[in-house]
């Protein structure tokens, strides 16, 4: 289990936030993925405990929720809305679509965020897992010039 | 924030809680101005119709 050492450093209030994270379809397996682009973590559960012991480091309380449906995915939002400050979602097999979970995220008014394991944009020659703007690309031109 | 595997993560937490923290951005209560509609829709909301904590 992955420990991280107090981030209240950070921080300008002392309030904690309660910040949802919500994970899409196929997440749940996690672990049978690529690990040369998935990287180490063994499963959906993991991931759960490195972000809420993530959030615990910086007083924030971090709750997770998982679901291979959008309609569960969607009722969730609107049940959590109200005793939610924010949103973090890895929309998964849903980045392509995935219209009703955008709306309901928006019909919160709370604020909220995508991330993705890989990167998702880099083309077919790229491998996916690595970002796509590290700044050493932009480097590579001009020392060519 | 993508393709950094589960420090993506990491950055959305953090930067949503300085963010939440934050008195002039999430968490604020900025003055309208005239190009700043109130929506009234609540406390819940800031004058910008983003939805701060500190208005709860």
């Amino acid at each position: 289990m992955t420990t991280f050492p107090s981030a209240l450093g950070f921080r300008s209030s002392k309030r904690e936030h309660r910040i949802v994270i919500i994970d899409g379809p196929n997440m749940s397996n996690l672990g049978a993925r690529n690990k040369r682009v998935y990287g180490a973590i063994g499963s959906l559960e993991d991931l759960k405990n490195f972000c809420k012991n993530f959030g615990a480091s910086l007083g924030v309380n971090v709750t997770n929720f998982s679901s291979n449906f959008e309609g569960a995915i969607l009722e969730h939002i609107h049940e959590s809305a109200k005793s939610t400050d924010g949103y973090i979602i890895n929309p998964a097999g849903l980045t392509e679509g995935g219209v009703a979970t955008k709306h309901a995220l928006t019909e919160t008014g709370r604020p909220y965020i995508e991330v993705h394991f890989a990167n998702i944009v880099a083309p077919p020659t790229a491998p996916r897992g690595l970002p796509s703007d590290l700044g050493i690309q932009h480097l590579a031109p001009a020392r060519q010039a | 924030m993508m393709g950094m595997r589960e420090y993506s993560y990491c950055a959305a937490i953090l930067s949503l809680a300085m963010a939440l923290d934050d008195k002039n951005f999430l968490g604020a209560e900025l003055p309208a101005s005239r190009n700043t509609k109130v929506t009234g829709i609540g406390k819940r909301l800031s004058v910008s119709g983003i939805y701060h904590p500190s208005a709860v």
